[in-house]
């Protein structure tokens, strides 16, 4: 588990607009929190799992992808910021981000 | 450097400039369609992706993700861009040995349409389905199938946690429900009625088989072309005829068909068709390499 700083919250963050910026052929500008993956974006669900290995190989996790599928069930991430929400908790809690309700 | 062309399935979601872009490379894509037209008995001349009705329709959407797939690695080579090797995915294989010269154009329309034709067939009052789950491992997906006796099972494998499915479509609906509950990041039916790549389909083997031993005419293949099923190279008429026939109802793997691409040295990947559906699995591929769709091929052009 890592504890995040602000300026880590605010990598991560870039990270995942530059991402969703390079996938999705955008300017980073058209992107906030409030950017819908799918229908704005014209993002898709590998997207997510993309990001997901991307952030627990940089913070060395291992992360049974199945706990990231059964938080979700109850936070569903449709937004960009829901999405940055998510992988700030993945990467501060791991796998007891399902101990978290 | 070493470049293969690979060829989508029936496209699900376009770009929506693919038209115009294979006119500004200078294709035969109009030419394709009226071909098309004459094959077939039904009129593509006037095709537009603006109407989008004929995503709808199972083999009209396979045949022009046909026409694309031609039209693109047509007007690649012809413009000097050639592939070291050719992969298919699903029913990206048709367009693949058409481009390889083991195939004409109107082969390929015609196993299409029969290949459908003989799919109906097999599923006449069944319902069926297909679906596609990430997040899973395949031994996950499996699991769940033996443990609730699902009449479903994996048609394609993209990548470790990225699976197609088909079935019953009492069973995939089922199974999708399941591994979501399981922890698959997403579940969602696909919109196609017929089980590719599953056991439910076994019951077109030999009258597909006698159809391509009577009606197609084989070439040697220009460029070597790849399995999807068991990722060896396709040589002998026999060896198609039978990977034409299998692609129907046997179990596809894109993900080890990528990597043994990979292994063969391929760093360059072209995604001959509509859309870009490829370049996105091929995200999980491991190592360096770079995926061009058809918006990005125009740089590739010597």
């Amino acid at each position: 588990m890592a504890k995040l700083n602000d300026k880590m919250k605010e990598e991560i963050r870039e990270v995942v607009l530059d991402f969703f910026a390079e996938e999705c052929e955008i300017d980073v500008d058209q992107i906030n929190d409030d950017s819908n993956i799918i229908t704005d974006l014209g993002g898709d669900s590998l997207m997510f799992l993309a990001l997901i290995e991307i952030f627990t190989q940089k913070y060395g996790q291992e992360i049974d992808l199945k706990t990231i599928g059964k938080y979700s069930i109850k936070h569903p991430v449709e937004t960009i910021g829901e999405l940055i929400e998510m992988q700030l908790q993945i990467i501060e809690h791991g796998n007891n981000i399902i101990n978290l309700d | 450097m070493k470049t293969a062309f690979i060829f989508p399935a029936f496209v699900s979601e376009y770009m929506g400039n693919e038209i115009q872009i294979l006119d500004s490379l200078g294709s035969h894509f109009h030419q394709y369609l009226l071909e098309t037209s004459k094959i077939t008995g039904d009129d593509f001349t006037g095709f537009s992706l603006e109407n989008t009705a004929f995503t709808q329709d199972e083999l009209c959407s396979q045949l022009i993700s046909y026409i694309f797939s031609c039209s693109l690695s047509d007007v690649l080579i012809r413009r000097g861009l050639k592939p070291d090797v050719l992969a298919g995915y699903s029913m990206g294989l048709y367009a693949a040995l058409y481009t390889g010269g083991v195939i004409s154009f109107d082969s390929g329309i015609r196993l299409i349409k029969q290949a459908f034709v003989v799919s109906k067939l097999a599923i006449q009052g069944i319902d069926s389905g297909m679906g596609s789950i990430i997040g899973l491992t395949s031994n996950e997906i499996e699991t769940i199938i033996a443990t609730n006796n699902l009449e479903a099972e994996i048609a394609n494998t993209n990548s470790r946690h990225s699976h197609l499915v088909a079935g019953e479509m009492g069973a995939v609906n089922h199974l999708l429900a399941v591994s979501r509950e399981t922890g698959a990041l997403n579940v969602s039916l696909l919109n196609v009625k017929t089980p590719y790549h599953s056991r439910l389909l076994a019951a077109t083997q030999s009258e597909f088989q006698q159809f391509i031993s009577d009606e197609i005419k084989f070439s040697r293949s220009k460029y070597p072309v790849l399995s999807s099923i068991n990722q060896r190279m396709l040589a002998s008429p026999e060896e198609i005829n039978s990977e034409l026939t299998r692609n129907l109802f046997h179990r596809i793997n894109w993900m080890n068909s990528f990597e043994q691409l990979l292994q063969l040295g391929v760093n360059r990947f072209v995604e001959c068709g509509a859309g870009k559906s490829l370049q996105k699995i091929s995200r999980f591929g491991p190592g360096d390499f770079s995926v061009y769709p058809m918006n990005k091929v125009e740089k590739l052009l010597p």
